[in-house]
């Protein structure tokens, strides 16, 4: 809710002060609670922010030592992203509230946590159960043999992802070894400039498993066998860190 | 995927997956920059190095903040640097270096420091279009980017009245961005 305190006249005429960072605290507060609810005001913002960033450019290299604390600094610290897709209508609209912490992931073998050579962090046994994950079926053949060896693995999960009108159904299954496919064969094809994304759910932890193209196919991904449940977006491309849209389809796998 | 050849917006869907090849493409690409200002700025390499590395795992921890429909990945890395360098140049301790600085210097020459940080750090056409701004203008912007100093503390500096200095920020914004425009200097990135 916009300040009392302010006019909207004078919190517009705060807008080039503020996006200079030279505003009092209880002025920036008044003015972020403004641009809530004002586009207008978070367009001219932008702006001038543009038009700061121009102020600032100045040539030169990237100092390479600062790059190696920057490595540092990303092993010891987990992340928070803000989305998770639904699993159910009955567990209430709290996406928005939702916020799922994500650890980095580590390269490694495709097996989970074979890769994972530290293991002091929480955090990082955390990540160790849930191996990063994408790929695409480069043609048929290849998804085929994903549904193969994935069918044929005994230990392997499955699932149904399903839309909230029950009217399309996608099969998805992932292997022990971790590997899965989503076929996606009964979805519609999406315009120009959209994209399938899938993600993954283990627990609280979500991730983005991949950006999966517009035209329905068998896609393969490659994941930990700890994800309890997959669901497909439909994004802008190239893909989104976080989404705000309903899932396409989801399903739990079991 | 080639990052180098990558757009910003897809080094950022990159960097949501866990690539640290993409923000090690986005501090190639950026990090001269943000380094460059936030050392401008804090006039004090070990804290402005620690800012640099902030900026960029604030990055890592959430890109989702960064909204390309919104502006250049540029524009939004380095009003973080700025308001994190700003954030430090207020804290207690820069508060003191300041008025130790402010002390040796009359209200007269208020902004000679800002302006020879201006002149190292602005590059060439967009310092031309800065000094095409009405002076008052000029002295606020660069008060207030360059010098670190709230609207209040830059017209108390400058002998000005508060609300002519806000409106001058503001409308001297507007004016360079129509500079800037017509010199192309907005479609560098």
């Amino acid at each position: 809710m916009t300040d009392a305190r302010f006019s909207t006249d004078e919190l517009d005429e705060l807008l080039g002060a503020y996006a200079l960072d030279a505003v009092d605290p209880d002025e920036r507060q008044a003015v972020e609670d403004y641009l809530r609810e004002n586009p207008r005001a978070r367009a001219e913002v932008e702006e001038h922010r543009e038009v700061a960033a121009q102020l600032a450019f100045v040539g030169g290299d990237a100092p390479a030592h600062v790059w190696s604390a920057i490595r540092t600094a990303l092993d010891e610290t987990p992340r928070e992203i803000s989305w998770m897709p639904h699993l159910a209508d009955e567990e209430g609209d709290d996406r928005d509230e939702t916020v799922a912490p994500v650890v980095p992931i580590r390269r490694g073998p495709l097996r989970a946590g074979v890769g994972l050579a530290v293991a002091t962090a929480a955090a990082i046994l955390v990540a160790a159960g849930f191996a990063v994950a994408l790929g695409q079926s480069d043609d048929a053949s290849s998804a085929e043999q994903a549904i193969v060896a994935v069918d044929g693995d005994p230990e392997a999960l499955h699932g149904s992802l399903v839309a909230d009108d029950g009217d399309l159904v996608v099969e998805a299954g992932l292997s022990a070894d971790g590997l899965g496919y989503v076929d996606g064969s009964a979805l519609p094809a999406l315009e120009e400039g959209r994209t399938y994304q899938l993600w993954g759910v283990s627990g609280d932890l979500v991730i983005s498993l991949g950006v999966l193209g517009a035209e329905p196919e068998v896609w393969v991904f490659e994941a930990a066998d700890s994800i309890d449940a997959l669901a497909l977006t439909d994004e802008a491309l190239p893909g989104v860190v976080s989404s705000d849209q309903p899932a396409v389809v989801v399903g739990e796998l079991a | 995927m080639n990052l180098q050849e990558s757009s910003d917006a897809q080094l950022i869907v990159q960097i949501g997956r866990y690539e640290q090849a993409a923000l090690a493409e986005a501090y190639r690409r950026h990090g001269g920059s943000v380094a460059a200002l936030a050392q401008r700025l804090i006039r004090r390499p070990d804290m402005a190095e620690e800012v640099v590395q902030e900026i960029f795992v604030r990055l890592w921890n959430s890109p989702e903040r960064f909204d390309p429909d919104r502006g250049s990945l540029r524009a939004f890395l380095l009003s973080q640097t700025h308001g994190r360098s700003i954030d430090l140049i207020r804290s207690e301790e820069a508060r003191k270096r300041r008025e130790e600085r402010d002390h040796q210097r009359t209200v007269d020459a208020g902004y000679d420091l800002e302006h020879e940080v201006m002149d190292l750090a602005v590059a060439g056409r967009v310092k031309d279009a800065l000094k095409d701004l009405p002076e008052g203008e000029r002295s606020a912007i660069v008060m207030a980017y360059f010098g670190g100093y709230t609207y209040r503390e830059a017209a108390e500096i400058l002998g000005e009245p508060e609300g002519t200095v806000k409106s001058r920020i503001r409308s001297g914004l507007k004016n360079l961005r129509g500079s800037l425009v017509d010199v192309g200097a907005e479609s560098r990135d």
